[in-house]
């Protein structure tokens, strides 16, 4: 009996144990279908989808591409080298090359303001970067990546090689532009005054450069003045008397220049009936050599005048092109003169600025001074800027027909300083100057002037272009009229009429900023019509361009040397013709061991909830 | 025999009944649950709405869209990204849709007003979009109800907004 009814008791138990395990699976799996469901129709925590976010984009912004301030002065510093890494691997390698304070500041800088009133935590590999979560937080969510600063579908192991031509050799050409100069060779009524107008050039040539060819093309102010020509104080022989067009071309001087400090002198008298004598603006020198300093070759910032001396005042114009946005200008005049006048001439008009007496042999302007005066004309810098600009100088009170009295000096110390927004950015490069072709000329005018002409030079990918720069031998006939157009390419960059009428249109520069450049053939073209032509021949237009002196890693070998060798010849590559790698430095990544580059690396931003 | 052996009977019976019951109360109690929290079974709150409209309209959006480079006449789900960043060019395909072209592939509930616009520190307007969907989408004294969800995109140069907005009027 006992036995039976603790059997029947148990049964009991075990009915009640059963309905409490059928309760407990079916709320189990109530709770698991419900939580899934939920979990599904719910959005994800905000702090969950910003991290993901913020990984997820500054890994799909390339550095280069950056619009942040702070990403682009990294680059200029030179802190940032590598191009094509996204700011999420910029910041990592930062951390990894242990420059920790730019990883953070970038991180900070490039989120800005998305985790502005966050707490929130980075992490890269196993070091905390930043953190701003309080100890007593509990609450927090996620997101990581991983990355590498090793190129996808490279190998990992091998070795990887770049070059950087620690010195180099560029064949490049020299262009000594003369100025618009002249002096009074002529007496008040009629004849020969007697004076001397000499206009001297000063040039540098680098040191143990190859010279391959000089010449000297020579333009008078008047066709019909007497001139000789001297380099380095040595007659060319043929350059005196006068010539029915007034010019001269020079060739093989090459046996006259040396290395260093160069002088190329004029000496104008009168001819016949010319009332000046000098320098009409359009004379060249024309050096091309082969240079083991490989540094810049043009200065955009300082514009040296040439020496002149004589004994009647002397009208000099100086044509300049400011490249960029001008911002600081001013200007010295070293002289025995008693005044100084400056006037300013661009896009056809003048304007006059101001006389000064000369007190201790120095007449300058100074930038707040030129600021004020060009003020009073209601012009500013942003007037000048992106274009040639004459500035115009007469030492004493200038007069065509003079008697002579005292030798007036100009000295070559003499010079106009600016800066604009693009000087800077030369320095570090390259410069390859190279004379450009004349492609076609047509619509004679007379001689040798035509209203049509093109020239051309060609672009590639290795090379960055700077500037075409063109000194155009023009002819006019005073008063009548005439329409000027210039070309590059297809587009118009100067149209008269609308734009003023350019009585010596004797230069013409422009930038890649103004217009865009192809890749391959480009035009620059002048269009005239009337009695205003231009002289192919006598015409110098150049086109100035940067090259790399560099080339980063590139493809993994098996062996150093071959690595290496990969290096060299890309690095010539990127050289061509226009320069050779005298002196090689070479860097060597084995990527067995990732020397220098980082990763894998784990990146994990958690943010408090 | 009989007396004896009726309290028995009745004891075993109550057991089953009480088994039987609690088995019941247990089944109602899960089947009412899941019904409950089974989607589109029954009216939804509003606030359930909302929250299904912006997690359908932030999610659809967020993406590169079906097909990846799809338009206005062929989209499925119209999404703004283009290999992870934001693509102007969809964001401006995407204003050209209709209210109910949206609603339909958006899964935004009628009754429900939306709105989507870019954002950095001020509003980013590309191609004179300010935003795209309902009227009234910053007068928010009109809202009696609404949701605000934020992304972070590329747009190529920098990190950007983009603010989606769910609300009742």
């Amino acid at each position: 009996m006992k036995g039976r009814q603790l059997r029947k008791g148990k049964k009991g138990f075990y009915f009640t144990l059963d309905a409490i395990l059928a309760a407990l699976i079916l709320l189990s799996f109530f709770i698991f279908s419900s939580s899934l469901w939920l979990s599904q129709r719910t959005t994800p925590p905000r702090s969950s989808l910003l991290s993901f976010d913020i990984l997820t984009s500054l890994d799909k912004i390339y550095v280069s591409d950056s619009s942040n301030a702070l990403v682009q002065q990294l680059i200029t510093d030179g802190n940032i080298t590598r191009l094509h890494n996204t700011l999420l691997e910029q910041i990592i390698e930062f951390w990894a090359f242990g420059k920790r304070d730019l990883s953070r500041e970038l991180f900070i800088n490039v989120t800005y303001p998305f985790l502005e009133f966050d707490d929130f935590r980075l992490v890269i590999g196993d070091a905390v970067i930043l953190d701003t979560i309080p100890d007593e937080h509990f609450s927090i969510t996620g997101s990581s990546r991983i990355l590498s600063g090793i190129t996808e579908n490279r190998s990992k192991f091998g070795y990887m090689a770049r070059a950087i031509a620690t010195k180099m050799a560029k064949n490049t050409t020299k262009i000594i532009k003369g100025d618009v100069i002249y002096s009074s060779v002529r007496r008040p009524r009629a004849g020969n005054n007697q004076n001397s107008v000499y206009i001297t050039y000063y040039f540098d040539i680098p040191k143990n450069s190859t010279l391959y060819n000089a010449k000297w093309f020579v333009q008078a102010a008047y066709t019909d003045n007497w001139f000789q020509a001297f380099v380095n104080g040595q007659y060319i022989p043929g350059s005196a008397g006068s010539d029915p067009s007034g010019s001269k071309s020079f060739e093989g001087l090459e046996s006259y220049l040396v290395e260093g400090r160069n002088t190329a002198t004029l000496h104008f008298r009168f001819g016949g009936r010319g009332a000046l004598g000098g320098d009409d603006g359009s004379s060249h020198f024309k050096i091309q050599y082969y240079s083991p300093e490989a540094g810049i070759t043009s200065s955009f910032t300082d514009f040296n005048f040439a020496e002149v001396k004589s004994e009647c005042p002397i009208r000099y114009k100086k044509p300049v092109y400011i490249m960029g946005d001008l911002n600081y200008l001013n200007l010295s005049i070293y002289s025995n003169v008693n005044t100084v006048s400056l006037s300013i001439t661009f896009e056809g008009q003048d304007y006059f600025l101001e006389q000064k007496e000369n007190i201790d042999g120095k007449v300058t302007w100074s930038n707040v001074e030129l600021t004020s005066l060009l003020g009073t004309l209601g012009l500013d810098f942003s007037d000048l800027s992106n274009k040639y600009v004459y500035f115009n100088i007469d030492l004493d009170e200038f007069v065509e027909a003079c008697v002579k009295d005292y030798e007036r000096v100009l000295e070559p110390e003499s010079k106009i300083y600016l800066r604009t927004d693009r000087t800077s950015l030369v320095y570090g490069k390259i410069d390859i100057t190279r004379e450009m072709n004349v492609k076609s000329y047509s619509d004679s005018h007379t001689g040798d002037f035509y209203r049509d002409i093109t020239w051309n030079f060609s672009t590639s990918e290795a090379t960055t272009p700077l500037l075409v720069d063109c000194q155009l031998a023009w002819l006019y006939f005073l008063g009548s009229s005439a329409e000027q157009a210039v070309y590059s390419n297809s587009d118009l960059l100067y149209s008269h009429p609308p734009q003023n009428f350019i009585l010596e249109f004797a230069r013409y520069a422009y930038t890649p900023y103004e217009t865009d450049f192809l890749l391959g053939e480009n035009i620059f073209r002048t269009k005239t019509t009337g009695s205003y032509a231009f002289n192919p021949f006598s015409s110098l237009c150049a086109y100035t361009f940067f090259i790399d002196n560099s080339v980063s890693y590139g493809d993994v070998f098996q062996t150093q040397a071959e690595a290496e060798e990969d290096a060299i010849e890309r690095l010539n590559e990127v050289l061509g013709s226009y320069a050779d790698a005298l002196q090689i430095g070479k860097q060597v990544i084995g990527l067995g061991d990732v020397l220098s580059l980082w990763g894998p690396t784990k990146i994990e931003l958690v943010i408090a909830k | 025999m009989i007396t004896k052996k009726t309290p028995k009977i009745r004891k075993r019976a109550q057991a089953w009944l009480l088994d039987f019951l609690i088995a019941t109360v247990i089944a109602s109690t899960v089947f009412a649950l899941v019904f409950l929290s089974f989607p589109f079974s029954g009216e939804d709150s509003e606030a359930v709405r909302l929250q299904r409209s912006l997690g359908m309209l932030s999610s659809s959006v967020i993406s590169e869209g079906q097909p990846e480079n799809w338009n206005r006449n062929n989209f499925l789900i119209p999404g703004i990204l283009s290999d992870g960043a934001l693509d102007p060019s969809k964001f401006i395909e995407l204003s050209h849709l209709s209210d109910f072209q949206l609603r339909e592939s958006l899964g935004i509930y009628p009754d429900v007003f939306y709105c989507i616009f870019l954002k950095k520190h001020e509003v980013i307007i590309i191609d004179n979009i300010l935003f795209i969907g309902s009227e009234n989408c910053f007068q928010d004294e009109m809202h009696t109800d609404s949701l605000v969800e934020t992304r972070i995109v590329s747009n190529g140069t920098e990190l950007i907004s983009v603010v989606f907005k769910v609300w009742r009027e």
